[in-house]
């Protein structure tokens, strides 16, 4: 019954990796990014969930953290998506590979 | 005591005041020569948490070494007075007096340290110094590039000598000299960690003292100031790997390979030095060679177990090559170039320089009776006492004491009595330069009659070294006259005689040229180019490792994979 | 307990003081005084807090009966890291006043104080979670610092940074999500004490956290994003993130793993230690841009370091204090002495304008004092005597020799890495100190450095030879802080 829940989770995990591996648009790499938070969030709580009682509830608190988190990161990758844009014109990591070597 | 905090606090200030605490550096040397046996001083703790002390090692073997540091550094450094005046406008003189005093007061503190990491401490130092000293003219991109090289050869073989003292530490649990040699003595430490200690011990001193194949970089050290060159040659810097190898030679003496690969070192230098010594024209590249081929010589008796000639021809090393040195330098600073084909007839223009660079040529010769014929017989002694095994060394080395005598005369000969006369005045230096110079000729001349004296203070204190008995001066004549390799000495006295007379008959003197001969001094028989081909590889290797930074985002995530999946496996293989 | 959040408390809610105080006062410098007094509290705080110990045991029972909450311990480990981290911030604060434009220095400084709220924090740091937050809010910081001008390069760099950090947060955040799921805890010296973690487990979380942490540690190889974060960050925050950024990565990973039984590790640690040595060596060589070559030197100092703390996880028994005596230490000078070559380095930007290494010949020779601290700098960094890199060194090297079988190999990859590194300091130090004649951008170049930046380089400078001549300065701090490393991971 839990492997079902932690399939999934591995599942878009590893989707995520891959996203961030094989995807040439930011906008597409911070989905990425959020694909893998949201697998986490969701291992907690099947963990939490797993154990009931006071560590469900500490599960919680932990996922509501981590969805802060990860809001604060995409905010500031959004931001610089933007500058990115801005200087290069375009939001392909193709453009962005000046800094190399 | 602290002799070394001496030289080193006097840095900053002005040149006089530079030149008063070398005198006194010296002094105090002079006076702790005199003072032995002195008990050795306990150490104070440097690093407590890592049992870390600081001691002095006051051995007859260190404080020998200290006073020629001192005592060649103050007539080096009073010589430079005038002789630095030149350069002042263009190169500023605190660093030369500051890097200079830190030189000298670094290998003092070298060889009185009684601590392997102190010792290292200093060792590193006197290479620092020597890079920024040999670079002191840095608007000559060639001065910088031979200090550049300095530091980074002599750093190569102090792999070996960091890596050797880890070993000793984990293997005696101490990093006190006298404490590893009495645990060495008492067969207490593996002879594995010892086999590796050694080697890495070998590569130190063949990095420091300018050994085959690590040679390349004393004869470019020669874009130092020539005061400078002198206190390399004889004082400071390359002193230090012979007088590592003669101090712990105790430790690795019952390794079986230890000693034969450091006579063969010595011996193979010596002869590789000496041949390229004969083709060179510039005056302080001869010299520098002559240095090398010295130390080949002192590096080999450690290897046949004389430390005490070695030590000996060291002190008496330094004596005639700082002379040499500085004759060179009062050559130089009169005719302005140091190539020997424009010198020639300089005698009756600079006759005192003349006189003492004459004292010098003879005692590298090893002209009897001055002081290098007495420590150059003992030494070739000590390297045939040795055995059999020593047989085909002891040859090289009495080939190569032959070539010293040619290029020493040819030197000599092209300078001061060539047949072309150098039409440009030129004259002896002031008493800043004269003095210092003929301090040193009549030490020279004279410093073989303080052999006694030299054995009696040498031995005081050292506990693990087999110490020869105590000679005295008769000892020592009645010995080397009943020696069959006087007929050594004869051999190089015939030379010098055959030598003169052919080539004031013929007005030639004996002159390699060509361009095989010209690349082969200018490679140093190949290893220049050799190094730069290894360090070209490397280079091209780097940059070929350089693609891998793409910065493609999608490529640097994936190498962060790659690296999880890497670390997975390498758990689970576990 | 609630003092222990005090000193990652004020720092976070001062980092609000501050920008308030740039946008009232309109002055860098009232800004930079007002982060350095508050960094100074901090400090002071963290001082009264650890000069009468607390009982640990006592604070474990208490815990105990509590298991899941946000927990913040005090031992060595955390005084050190927050001392470093409180010291160097101070430092790079004052330089900041004279090297750092009027514009957004609130934030500057906001996001600054943030950051290293986050390193203390790191520090205290009692669970697992909680480490987890601590070291994303150090991390968010350093992204928008990074991108701190906005400018291509910058923008470019905070970019990768960015995303590879976080994709390395959340590979660190699955470890601790799979120690959570299968014990229900994660209180550090619980899990330490308790073994919870079953062996096949803990295996593939310690593969986890060091992969994830290494990120941030920039271990080869996933230092990728390190060399263009820190060439095009301002060089205050170079100086951060190359002296304290990682190596608290490093030590957030120490403490991760400190949660898993036994010697898991072995001897991946060491092998990417030498990854990371030879990477950082050979990729600085070829560079001609300062502050990338300084990157990478970082990197392969990591390597040094991760030297250390290897040979302590791979045989915690025998030498476990000795390495992690060794990394801590290297932690601390490399601190010292990377801050101060990226401070040298942002000065000589400032003064001629440019990083290319063949454009700043001889800046060392028309400011002598610039000269003479960055050769002070760079021959530490080379480890050379009597600065203070070579006895770190000397110490990673003595405890790596007292791990039998392998341990030789690694001293002598560690000395060779050593002199390896000669080759790219040499040729730099050559071109700021002994260039035949300064480049026209240096001729054209003022000479004038504000009295801030010279004071923060100066103080750099003299801890370096300090620490080098009298490292006894230094063993106080790190003596206590390995002996809790090292039972961490025993």
């Amino acid at each position: 019954m839990w492997s079902i829940y932690w399939s999934v989770v591995i599942l878009l995990f590893c989707l995520g990796i891959y996203t961030l591996i094989f995807r040439h648009n930011l906008i597409h790499l911070i989905i990425g990014i959020e694909v893998m938070a949201k697998a986490l969030c969701l291992g907690v709580l099947v963990g939490a969930f797993q154990h009931g009682g006071g560590v469900f509830s500490v599960g919680q608190s932990i996922v509501i953290t981590i969805i802060l988190i990860e809001v604060a990161t995409t905010a500031i990758a959004l931001s610089l998506v933007v500058a990115a844009s801005r200087h290069t014109g375009s939001i392909d990591i193709a453009q962005l590979r000046q800094l190399k070597g | 005591m602290l002799v070394w905090l001496v030289g080193m606090a006097s840095s900053r200030l002005m040149k006089w005041v530079a030149s008063l605490t070398a005198l006194a550096t010296g002094g105090l040397t002079l006076k702790l020569l005199f003072a032995l046996p002195v008990e050795p001083v306990e150490g104070v703790f440097w690093i407590p948490n890592a049992a870390v002390k600081i001691g002095l090692n006051l051995t007859g073997l260190g404080v020998w070494v200290a006073v020629v540091a001192g005592c060649v550094g103050a007539a080096a450094v009073i010589f430079s007075l005038k002789y630095m005046e030149a350069e002042e406008k263009q190169y500023p003189p605190t660093r030369y007096y500051f890097f200079t005093m830190l030189f000298i007061g670094s290998m003092i503190g070298l060889a009185l340290a009684d601590n392997l990491i102190i010792m290292y401490l200093f060792w590193e130092l006197i290479g620092l110094c020597s890079y920024f000293l040999i670079a002191y003219f840095y608007m000559d991109p060639k001065a910088v590039r031979s200090g550049t090289k300095a530091f980074v050869v002599t750093r190569f073989g102090d792999i070996g000598f960091l890596f050797g003292i880890v070993v000793l530490w984990k293997a005696t649990g101490s990093t006190n000299v006298f404490d590893i040699l009495a645990m060495a003595n008492a067969g207490e430490i593996s002879m594995l960690m010892v086999g590796m200690a050694g080697a890495g011990f070998i590569a130190a001193a063949v990095g420091k003292s300018a050994q085959f194949p690590l040679h390349v970089w004393l004869p470019d050290a020669m874009e130092a100031p020539t005061t400078i060159s002198a206190l390399i040659h004889a004082a400071c810097l390359v002193n230090a790997g012979v007088y590592l190898l003669a101090l712990t030679y105790p430790i690795f003496m019952y390794l079986g390979w230890w000693a034969p690969v450091v006579l063969w070192i010595g011996a193979i230098t010596a002869l590789l030095a000496g041949v390229l010594a004969v083709m060179e024209f510039d005056i302080k590249r001869v010299l520098a060679y002559s240095t090398v081929s010295q130390l080949g010589f002192m590096v080999a008796a450690v290897g046949a177990g004389g430390i005490f000639a070695s030590q000996f021809h060291l002190v008496n090393h330094a004596v005639f090559k700082a002379l040499l040195f500085l004759c060179a330098g009062a050559i130089v600073h009169a005719v302005g170039t140091r190539d020997l084909r424009q010198m020639g007839g300089l005698g009756a223009k600079m006759p005192i320089t003349k006189v003492c660079c004459f004292v010098g040529v003879a005692a590298l010769a090893g002209i009897p009776v001055l002081n290098g014929f007495w420590s150059k017989d003992l030494l070739l002694d000590s390297v045939m006492m040795a055995g059999d095994w020593a047989a085909v060394p002891l040859i090289i080395l009495i080939v190569s004491a032959a070539l010293t005598a040619i290029y020493s005369l040819r030197m000599y000969w092209m300078v001061f009595s060539g047949p072309k006369a150098y039409e440009a005045p030129a004259h002896d230096g002031p008493w800043q330069m004269s003095v210092p110079l003929v301090a040193l000729a009549l030490a020279a001349l004279l410093m073989w009659l303080a052999v006694g004296f030299y054995c009696s203070q040498a031995i005081a204190g050292v506990q693990f070294h087999i110490v020869p008995v105590e000679m005295s001066l008769a000892d020592m004549f009645h010995h080397t006259v009943t020696n069959p390799l006087l007929a050594v000495s004869g051999l190089v006295v015939l030379i010098w005689i055959v030598l003169a007379v052919s080539w004031s008959r013929s007005g030639k003197v004996l002159s390699v040229e060509g361009r095989g001969v010209t690349a082969l001094t200018e490679t140093k028989f190949g290893f220049d180019p050799l190094y730069q081909g290894v360090i070209a590889l490397i280079g091209g290797f780097c940059r070929v490792l350089r693609r891998l930074q793409t910065g493609d985002l999608n490529y640097n995530v994936a190498s962060a994979a790659v690296g999880l999946i890497i670390i997975l496996l390498l758990l689970a293989a576990r | 307990m609630i003092d222990l959040v005090l000193p990652v408390a004020i720092l976070m809610a001062g980092s609000l003081l501050v920008y308030v105080v740039a946008r009232l006062t309109r002055s860098k410098a009232a800004t930079g005084v007002v982060a350095l007094i508050l960094l100074a509290v901090s400090g002071y705080i963290m001082y009264l807090l650890a000069a009468p110990k607390p009982p640990l045991d006592e604070t474990a029972e208490a815990v105990q009966a509590v298991p899941l909450m946000a927990v913040f311990d005090l031992n060595p480990l955390a005084i050190f890291l927050a001392v470093i981290s409180l010291g160097l911030t101070a430092v790079v604060a004052l330089y900041s006043i004279g090297y750092m434009q009027q514009k957004n220095i609130g934030k500057y400084y906001a996001l600054l104080l943030m950051m290293t709220g986050g390193m203390v924090g790191i520090a205290l740091a009692g669970d697992l979670f909680n480490l987890f937050v601590m070291f994303e809010i150090m991390s968010l910081a350093s992204f928008a610092l990074v991108a701190f001008e906005d400018n291509w390069e910058p923008v470019e760099a905070g970019v990768k940074y960015l995303i590879l950090s976080a994709m390395g947060s959340m590979v660190a955040l699955l470890g601790i999500v799979l120690v959570f799921t299968w014990t229900g805890n994660l209180h550090l010296s619980v899990l330490h004490d308790s073994h919870l973690v079953p062996p096949d487990l803990a295996l593939v979380v310690a593969a986890l956290f060091v992969a994830g942490f290494g990120v941030k540690a920039a271990i080869v190889p996933m230092h990728t994003w390190l060399p263009d974060a820190h060439s095009a960050a301002p060089s205050g925050i170079s100086a951060m993130l190359s002296g304290i950024v990682i190596s608290a990565g490093l030590i957030t990973m120490i403490k991760a793993i400190g949660v898993l039984p036994g010697t898991l590790v072995g001897l991946t640690l060491p092998l990417l230690a030498v990854l990371t040595m030879f990477g950082g060596n050979l990729m600085a060589w070829v560079q001609t841009d300062l502050k990338r070559m300084l990157a990478y030197s970082s990197i392969a100092h990591m390597g040094y370091i991760l030297a250390g703390v290897a040979v302590a996880f791979a045989a915690p028994a025998s030498v476990g204090f000795d390495g992690m005596r060794g990394g801590l230490m290297h932690i601390m000078n490399h601190a010292v002495m990377k801050g101060g070559a990226f401070l040298c380095a942002g000065a000589i930007i400032m003064l001629v304008g440019t990083r290319d290494l063949k454009q700043i010949a001889g800046i060392g020779r028309k400011v002598p004092l610039l000269g003479i601290s960055f050769g002070i700098f760079v021959l530490a960094l080379a480890g050379t005597p009597p600065f203070n890199g070579f006895i770190s060194k000397l110490f990673i090297c003595k405890a790596a020799i007292g791990c039998d079988n392998w341990g030789w190999a690694l001293v002598l990859i560690v000395i060779i890495n050593s002199f390896l590194s000669l080759f790219y300091y040499l040729p730099a130090l050559n071109k700021v100190l002994l260039a035949r004649e300064p480049s026209e951008q240096v001729r054209n170049a003022s000479d004038q450095l504000p009295a801030s930046v010279v004071l923060a380089i100066f103080v750099l400078a003299l801890l370096t030879l300090a620490l080098g001549i009298q490292p006894d300065m230094g063993f106080g701090l790190v003596d206590g802080a390995a002996r809790s490393a090292a039972a961490l991971i025993r």
